[in-house]
């Protein structure tokens, strides 16, 4: 029988071994899943490296890097997706948001609409994209045909360069409003009713409560969804690529596709693992410059992530 | 909040009905254009009633593959799924519960990996499948898609485990439970909804991943979101076929929220944005 005391000693040991034990293949996972694809995609970065001319192979430092920040192609890229996320994200959270507030609360068939409205973000962008292609579309797409119903003539939406990319944003929103619409709905359940109350008690219409209770509340919630939803935005590919393929012209030309082009078009792999990184920067830029700006008026004690 | 005044009865419905036709719409468009014979789909003015038939739904999945398609989804889905789990709920235990160098910064660290685009994952992971002959395979594109499932596991369950009150733990503890069966026993359950959550999460990106299974297959290994992108043919897009893809693609999802939403409700309340 053991005494208490080993016994004791044998939880302290359990307990100062055990985490390394428990997320020993977690580690291992990410060991050969993460770090190998960053650490050799870091290394070829640093390289001339054309995939079908392996004898050019060259060291070039930040070459490459240098290569990309002085093309205005990139630059072009660059504007476009932030443009894309801008609006896009900004949409989806206006959007979302009111939608919150329009199905919270029970009625009848509450429960069954909140789940039709959740469909859209369960979709492959592939999907997605191929179907507001097929809105799209001037010959027969179903848009066109029901606005020249009413008298008006639609615009050529994906084929026309000054209206290509307002179309993708479009289909991007529809896709992901719900993903909003989703987090702010669980939010809105965890405010605290007696606060609500109060604030009616006190005279506040349902505006001016929502904008001194709610919102401030939420604010947090909204945080982790617009940096979520940031980041997604500016990796969009999938719907890019079964979409426009960046045109007409270079309208859509958003950085994920253009990186693609670099690197399964022109075989660029040295300079297709430098644009990731550039991008990566710009992803890292912006969800700091956010985290600031919404983190300065917040109040709460509460730990964001 | 709101008192049922007329303006409320009668207007609050009118506008979610409303929202739920607008922003449902595109959906229903495609539903009924899988329905429709090969001459409707293509025609200049849009057609709302007609005889339905099932001429896509066939084609698509005998005459351009997606069966093997789906069953190579499923496959792949399901398996890197129930690994994310097995692998994730232990490292969540340990980052949640037990002091160690750089466990606040954790969170961080998970978001930060999220942030590289996923191209500079895919060309290193070709290039080494290559080296061991896993390109087109079902195991390849489970183990690249661990790359993102596993990291975003550990995220959501490390908040899900933060909340889980540290007495019943304790308790085992001084009962002479190791730390696995704490695991197992405790959190499977406390925090079921979580885990729940996270299942859900990691299975809908990869049944939709397109970018890894673009690249990493050709023939054998071709998951749906593939298979419907190749119904894109060089002069001709198939819609018809296309729309019964997509509407198939779906459906299993929509299965897996209908029965599971609960958890869902209750694992984003319980904490999941944390």
């Amino acid at each position: 029988m053991l005494r208490t005391g080993s016994r004791d000693a044998i939880v302290v040991a359990f307990q100062k071994y055990t985490p390394y034990f428990l997320i020993l293949p977690s580690l291992l996972i990410l060991l050969t899943t993460v770090i190998f694809p960053l650490a050799y995609s870091v290394h070829k970065s640093l390289l001339y490296f054309h995939l079908f001319r392996p004898d050019q192979i060259r060291w070039v430092g930040l070459g490459n890097y240098f290569e990309l920040l002085t093309d205005s192609a990139f630059w072009t890229s660059v504007r476009l997706s932030l443009l894309f996320t801008a609006v896009g994200v900004g949409f989806e959270i206006v959007i979302g948001v009111l939608m919150a507030l329009l199905m919270s609360g029970h009625f009848i068939g509450s429960q069954a609409i909140r789940l039709a409205l959740i469909t859209p973000m369960l979709m492959s962008p592939v999907v997605t994209g191929m179907t507001w292609r097929f809105l799209y579309n001037p010959d027969n797409g179903v848009i066109n045909a029901l606005l020249g119903y009413l008298g008006i003539s639609g615009p050529q939406w994906l084929s026309d360069p000054s209206t290509a990319l307002i179309s993708v944003i479009i289909a991007d929103v529809w896709q992901w409003t719900p993903f909003v619409f989703l987090v702010v709905y669980a939010g809105l359940q965890n405010i605290p009713r007696d606060i609500l109350e109060a604030a009616q008690l006190d005279g506040a219409g349902y505006w001016r409560s929502f904008r001194s209770v709610t919102l401030p509340m939420l604010k947090p919630i909204l945080l982790v969804v617009v940096i979520i939803r940031v980041i997604d935005s500016i990796k969009t590919f999938d719907l890019v690529y079964v979409m426009t393929w960046g045109g007409p012209g270079t309208s859509t030309f958003l950085l994920a596709i253009h990186n693609w082009s670099i690197g399964f078009s022109g075989f660029q792999i040295g300079r297709s693992a430098a644009f990731s990184y550039l991008v990566l920067l710009v992803i890292m830029m912006l969800t700091t410059y956010l985290t600031k700006q919404m983190r300065t008026r917040v109040f709460s004690s509460q730990r964001v992530v | 909040m709101r008192d049922s005044s007329m303006s409320n009865r009668v207007i609050l419905p009118l506008c979610r009905i409303l929202v739920l036709v607008v922003w449902l719409f595109p959906l229903v468009w495609i539903l009924l254009t899988s329905f429709k014979p090969y001459t409707l789909v293509a025609s200049r003015d849009p057609a709302f009633f007609f005889v339905p038939s099932f001429e896509n739904y066939i084609s698509a999945l005998f005459e351009y593959g997606l069966y093997e398609t789906f069953l190579n989804s499923l496959v792949v889905a399901s398996s890197t799924t129930l690994v994310t789990i097995l692998v994730a709920m232990p490292a969540a235990y340990a980052v949640s519960r037990i002091r160690f160098k750089g466990g606040p910064q954790f969170a961080s660290w998970v978001l930060s990996i999220r942030m590289l685009p996923p191209i500079a994952v895919v060309i290193p992971f070709y290039l080494l499948f290559q080296q061991f002959r896993l390109i087109d395979s079902v195991l390849g594109l489970i183990i690249i898609n661990l790359t993102v499932t596993v990291p975003f596991a550990v995220w959501i369950l490390y908040g899900f485990f933060l909340e889980v009150s540290r007495d019943i733990e304790e308790a085992a503890l001084l009962d002479g439970c190791g730390p696995l069966r704490i695991l197992l026993h405790i959190f499977l359950h406390v925090a079921r909804s979580g885990i729940i959550v996270t299942a859900i999460f990691s299975f809908i990106f990869v049944w939709n991943e397109f970018l890894f299974a673009l690249i990493l297959s050709d023939a054998a290994a071709v998951t749906a979101p593939v298979g419907i992108s190749k119904l894109i043919l060089p002069y001709q897009v198939l819609w018809g076929q296309l729309s019964a893809a997509g509407i198939m693609v779906l459906i299993p999802l929509l299965a897996v929220i209908g029965f599971l939403h609960r958890y869902i409700v209750r694992g984003m309340t319980f904490g999941a944005v944390r």
